[in-house]
């Protein structure tokens, strides 16, 4: 076999190449195989021209059931889990009351909205709310918002890994602030449409979910502002991390951007992704 | 979109986008990164996207996040001082024609392999290949020529081997 193209014009070149692709009439077909016939450099080519249509081979998506989606904007996660996991959250709000190691952001001017909705909180500065939980998912495909999120691992506090259910929750438990726990599953293979949070009275005198802002520190350029595209893709990782029932406002901002009305949350991945913790401070 | 016709669109195209993706990158990590992106931007664009074009959808995503994964890959390779020779394209390893497609398929231009790609897979006509792309119906097509006279030509010179 030799390399035929050059001996045969661009035009039959061309032909061959449209009985090849379908795109040629009865008529215009038979023609087209007398003129291949007729000469065997077109035959050549015909054939080695054929043989460069690929057959569909199989392919599987391995991680499809991570996709899957049971509910409007919730993700798969364990029934199963959720009685445990709540009770380890209660728990771990008695134990770790008062305990202020995994205060990791700093103090930020609180929201006027967020204010106005929670008349009984103390003060601007005592006012805490506090997101804390711990996670053990399976990691995600290692998407390029995940591999910045894990730059931030050798800041991020080890939290002490519970057995089996491998919840570790710590919050300010104290009774003028508003907090709330958020269990978080690990089991992506049952359906669930919302966790089941903790919540105190404070929490609860609040008439709607907080503005926050995410400071996020691993760009480039600080100064940047990040996509809209790197926004979503961040928030997506968070949601999916954290299998939020419900999903604050979120907003991401470089840190020289950062809006001190807004309450912002520093967020840091535990080791080996095992757990999310998240401090909200108004 | 519901979540009910997500999920029939994740079990009806995710195989389909996977193997598109895989072709492109040849890393399976990358790969199903790149499935996983493009159907968290149908989830997100899911009320504007009509269902029936979510396929055009997501290999347009898939298409243009290979397409930046793949200049970032040329552009670390070339940043690295030891060069690696490619292995011969002659010899026992490509005395099959599926391999010796798939190397010269690796050798054509992104937008030639892709038209290929999404023409042999997906069956997609050169109007649709064009609205993934972004590009003209007969721009595909003469990539689509150009793209399988490389093949063949590369083809004839491994004849021996065949």
């Amino acid at each position: 076999m030799m390399n035929t193209q050059n001996h045969i014009p661009e035009e039959i070149q061309w032909q061959i190449f449209e009985l090849l692709e379908g795109n040629l009439s009865e008529k215009e077909s038979e023609q087209t195989l007398k003129i291949i016939e007729s000469n065997t450099n077109y035959r050549s080519f015909y054939r080695e021209l054929s043989l460069t249509y690929l057959k569909p081979e199989p392919a599987e998506y391995p991680n499809k059931s991570i996709l899957l989606k049971t509910s409007t904007g919730n993700f798969k996660v364990s029934r199963n889990l959720t009685l445990i996991l709540s009770s380890a959250a209660a728990i771990a709000l008695f134990i770790f009351t008062n305990n202020e190691s995994i205060h990791v952001t700093k103090n930020a001017l609180p929201s006027k909205s967020l204010l106005t909705a929670s008349e009984n909180i103390p003060s601007q500065t005592e006012s805490t709310i506090k997101i804390v939980s711990s996670i053990r998912v399976k990691p995600l495909a290692n998407t390029k918002i995940n591999r910045n999120i894990r730059h931030h691992q050798k800041d991020s506090q080890a939290l002490p890994t519970a057995e089996a259910s491998s919840l570790i929750a710590k919050v300010d438990a104290s009774k003028n602030k508003p907090f709330r726990v958020i269990p978080i599953i690990d089991d992506a293979s049952q359906d669930f449409t919302s966790p089941r949070t903790e919540i105190n009275s404070e929490y609860a005198k609040m008439n709607s979910e907080p503005e926050i802002q995410i400071v996020y520190t691993d760009f480039e350029d600080d100064e940047t502002e990040p996509s809209e595209a790197t926004q979503t893709e961040f928030l997506l990782d968070i949601a999916q991390n954290l299998r939020y029932g419900r999903l604050p406002k979120m907003q991401l901002v470089p840190r020289k951007r950062q809006n001190h009305l807004i309450p912002q949350v520093d967020m840091r991945l535990g080791t080996n992704t095992r757990f999310i913790q998240t401090t909200l401070i108004q | 979109m519901d979540y009910k016709e997500f999920n029939r669109i994740v079990e009806a195209h995710s195989d389909a986008l996977y193997r598109f993706a895989l072709k492109n990158i040849k890393v399976a990590e990358d790969a199903q990164e790149i499935v996983q992106t493009a159907f968290e931007r149908l989830w997100i664009n899911r009320n504007t996207v009509d269902p029936e074009k979510s396929k055009a959808f997501l290999f347009r995503v898939a298409y243009n996040f290979t397409i930046d994964m793949i200049r970032k890959q040329r552009k670390e390779a070339d940043m690295e001082t030891t060069k690696f020779k490619e292995p011969s394209s002659e010899g026992a390893d490509f005395k099959d024609l599926k391999r010796v497609l798939e190397r010269a398929l690796s050798k054509l231009s992104d937008i030639q392999r892709n038209v290929i790609l999404l023409r042999d897979y997906e069956g997609y006509s050169y109007q649709e290949i064009g609205d993934i792309l972004s590009i003209t119906e007969a721009q595909v097509k003469i990539n689509i020529f150009r793209g399988r006279k490389q093949l063949q030509e590369h083809l004839g010179s491994m004849e021996d081997y065949l």
